[in-house]
């Protein structure tokens, strides 16, 4: 399954980059926020509206703001409080640039029993991997230079030779 | 992928009730106090909790930025920590009324170039 990374909001302290499904018409944290709008309300997504932005806008990310998924704490990986049995997870790069996208409603104690939830998780956790493991690249990068991340049904990346030669041939 | 790089607006521009965006505006500049004094005083979640008599879990919740504080909590952390909670709340109004005020600039502006 083909993914872009794709910057989806800027303020003055953060950027929010998401996941982009080839083939979608709305990214990935743009599906969730409706869903999660219809499932808990107006008043509900109006308070998460004013709380991203507030992030973008005023504080930035700050790690103590967010859910701990019990994973490795070099993975970043986090979900937004807040937002009941709905899950937003989250790579958190710096206390400036995360990755948010959606997940679902947990309807498991953990994550890991639901394919839904757990792809969402591994995809940032080999976003998360592919830039620890190759600190040329940042989210940045790869957003601007539109490169497809290809992963496996199991969240693990696929491609990461083909990404690694587009980003040194500059393509 | 150019129309989407193209697109105008997103749903983060969706516009919010007042009520709504000053309560979030005043939870997110509450906790940011907390989390700075934490900063200052070299203490995680953990201490803090204990220090209150809290669970972790819920000084979490404090912290997140979408919390609906009750003043009975903020005069407690108020006490123990020092912090004076009104000055989260004149930042919130004066950086509000400064936005105002900027808009109504621009505005005027712009019916001045019509004229």
């Amino acid at each position: 399954m083909k993914f872009k990374i794709f910057r989806y909001s800027q303020g003055s302290k953060g950027v929010i980059y998401t996941l982009w499904k080839e083939g979608d018409e709305l990214p990935e944290l743009e599906n969730a926020l409706l869903e999660y709008k219809e499932i808990r309300g107006e008043r509900y997504f109006y308070e998460l509206i004013a709380f991203i932005r507030g992030m973008c806008e005023k504080t930035g990310f700050r790690v103590e703001r967010f859910r701990d998924e019990n994973l490795t704490w070099k993975d970043g990986i986090y979900a937004l409080r807040g937002t009941a049995e709905y899950r937003f997870y989250l790579y958190h790069n710096s206390s400036e640039r995360i990755i948010l996208t959606g997940g679902g409603v947990k309807t498991t104690k953990l994550f890991q029993e639901d394919p839904k939830l757990l792809f969402v998780v591994n995809c940032l956790k080999s976003v998360s991997k592919l830039l620890r493991d190759h600190p040329e690249l940042n989210l940045k990068l790869l957003s601007d230079s539109e490169i497809d991340l290809d992963f496996t049904w199991s969240g693990e990346l696929s491609n990461i030779d083909e990404i690694l030669e587009k980003i040194t041939n500059g393509s | 992928m150019e129309a989407k790089k193209n697109r105008r607006t997103n749903l983060l521009d969706t516009h919010i009730p007042k009520d709504i965006s000053r309560y979030i505006d005043f939870s997110i500049m509450i906790s940011e106090m907390i989390l700075q004094k934490l900063d200052e005083l070299g203490i995680n979640k953990r201490e803090f909790a204990r220090s209150l008599g809290k669970k972790e879990s819920q000084i979490s919740e404090w912290l997140s930025g979408m919390h609906n504080f009750t003043l009975k909590t903020l005069a407690e952390i108020s006490l123990k920590y020092d912090l004076d909670f009104s000055e989260a709340f004149r930042l919130t109004l004066s950086k509000s009324k400064e936005k105002k005020q900027h808009a109504i600039a621009q505005k005027t502006d712009q019916i001045q170039i019509h004229l």
